[in-house]
């Protein structure tokens, strides 16, 4: 009996971290691309997700088990189910569709008020700055209204999904800010 | 109100614009106003929304203005592919195609390379093979690959995807068995959707649902509205389990059930009444109302 508490605390001490992540975001932000671009290192043009993608990326000892949900209209209504013991949301934007950051920071506010959602960490990843008329980190934190989220630990970074610039930036801020 | 579907129905948009493949098209790019298929709309995604904005026709809710403004395949087309160089034939619906797929949909409306105001010299050949040329017609024509081709698939790699959902209303349970000192029980309820009767552990993930606590009754009434993915609705079960919310000790089994969603023949927007009695327990009953909403029409 000894022993096996020994083990397991000798496992616990070096076992990777785990962590739950929900990524989320309006249709078309590029949530598939950036989940496959960790994984995989591709770059993949995926089709609508009707639906969800799951995979684990192991990034400086942490497991991320990354949970990639689509995001038309009503397939946001789903998106509850994912909130329990979720450690961390990722909500990306198409920072090149300026016609919609309006809704989606209505979206993002209406989720984070969910209390399954009160200890989760936020990161926003503000993609597609490769396009011509992409809006910056700064531009897009504003229009999300950031600033006001109280007791929210968050963070925004520009990336490109497609180059994968930005993305690992985003994980280790994960990293370190994850409990 | 002209419904987005009816503008569908015409024969000309019942085909993808881009690669005519003849399965009906669900998505449709709303500034430029053509009707696509699942796969044509994720290369449109990929070029920005300042080039093409991309709709579901089912699972997008549209406003008036969108409907209105789209133009349908045909007036696209004439616009787009007025002058399409024989070196650029159309894709096939294949996903074989992809590379190529993504060439001629970036030259038709990014480039712009085939509208009549530009002259499409100047466009180099393609670099992907469009298979066109090298395919036989008869081999075209045989569907059999089309068939047990999932669409769902990133380059390969497996997508979940919802049938649709449940609309579960939770009306009341009657006669639940007592947990507790004082004679009564605080009950709640888990529903969770799975592919196996006989094993309520094995779950869709994250497709579980709890309801709220109603405290200190056997009669509780929750009315309460909750939203379950299903997988595939024709071989699907719903597992229910009746609980007691405790507040120091662990919680109280008070019994379950499963229903095959198969057996209720469940179609689109109907509803279902259940009053079903609890299994492995004394007593109580269920009410509920599931209505399926498809996710797929």
């Amino acid at each position: 009996m000894g022993n096996l508490n020994l083990k397991q605390l000798l496992e616990g001490l070096f076992k990777n971290k785990e962590a739950r992540i929900l990524m989320v975001g309006l249709d078309a932000a590029g949530k598939t691309t950036i989940l496959y671009k960790l994984k995989l290192d591709e770059t993949v043009t995926p089709v609508p997700t009707i639906g969800f993608n799951v995979e684990t990326v192991q990034y400086k000892k942490i497991t991320f088990t990354m949970w990639d949900v689509g995001g038309q209209d009503k397939l946001r209504l789903l998106w509850r189910h994912y909130y329990a013991n979720t450690n961390a949301v990722i909500f990306v934007i198409d920072s090149n569709d300026r016609d919609r950051i309006g809704e989606a920071k209505d979206e993002l506010h209406k989720m984070l008020q969910d209390s399954q959602l009160a200890d989760s960490i936020l990161l926003v990843f503000a993609n597609k700055q490769d396009l011509p008329n992409a809006m910056d980190a700064n531009d897009v934190k504003n229009k999300l209204d950031l600033l006001n989220l109280k007791q929210r630990t968050w963070f925004i970074q520009p990336c490109c999904a497609t180059t994968g610039e930005g993305l690992f930036d985003g994980l280790d801020w994960l990293a370190s800010n994850l409990k | 109100m002209t419904d987005i579907l009816t503008i569908r129905s015409q024969p000309s948009n019942s085909v993808c614009c881009d690669c005519e493949s003849k399965d009906l098209p669900t998505w449709a790019s709303t500034n430029i106003g053509c009707f696509l298929c699942i796969q044509c709309s994720g290369v449109h995604r990929s070029l920005g929304t300042h080039i093409s904005k991309i709709k579901s026709l089912t699972l997008d809710l549209w406003t008036e203005s969108e409907v209105a403004s789209m133009k349908g395949n045909l007036f696209v087309n004439q616009v787009y592919e007025a002058n399409v160089p024989v070196t650029y034939p159309k894709p096939l619906s294949s996903p074989d195609v992809n590379d190529y797929r993504k060439e001629f949909i970036k030259a038709k409306y990014e480039l712009k390379a085939f509208s009549c105001d530009k002259l499409s010299t100047s466009l180099p050949t393609p670099k992907f093979k469009n298979v066109c040329k090298e395919e036989k017609p008869e081999k075209k024509k045989g569907s059999n690959l089309r068939k047990t081709m999932k669409f769902n698939r990133v380059e390969g790699r497996p997508t979940t995807e919802f049938e649709g959902y449940l609309t579960i209303k939770l009306k009341c349970g009657r006669n639940l068995p007592s947990r507790d000192i004082n004679g009564k029980s605080d009950p709640y309820v888990f529903f969770g959707v799975g592919p196996d009767e006989n094993d309520s552990t094995n779950l869709y993930a994250g497709q579980v649902v709890k309801s709220e606590v109603q405290k200190k009754t056997l009669n509780p009434d929750w009315n309460q509205e909750m939203n379950v993915c299903v997988v595939n609705v024709d071989s699907d079960v719903l597992h229910l389990e009746c609980w007691d919310w405790d507040k120091i000790t662990y919680d109280d089994f008070m019994g379950n059930y499963h229903i095959r969603l198969k057996d209720h023949n469940l179609r689109h927007n109907q509803q279902s009444s259940f009053e079903v009695n609890l299994e492995n327990t004394e007593s109580g009953s269920i009410s509920m109302d599931i209505r399926f909403h498809s996710l797929k029409n």
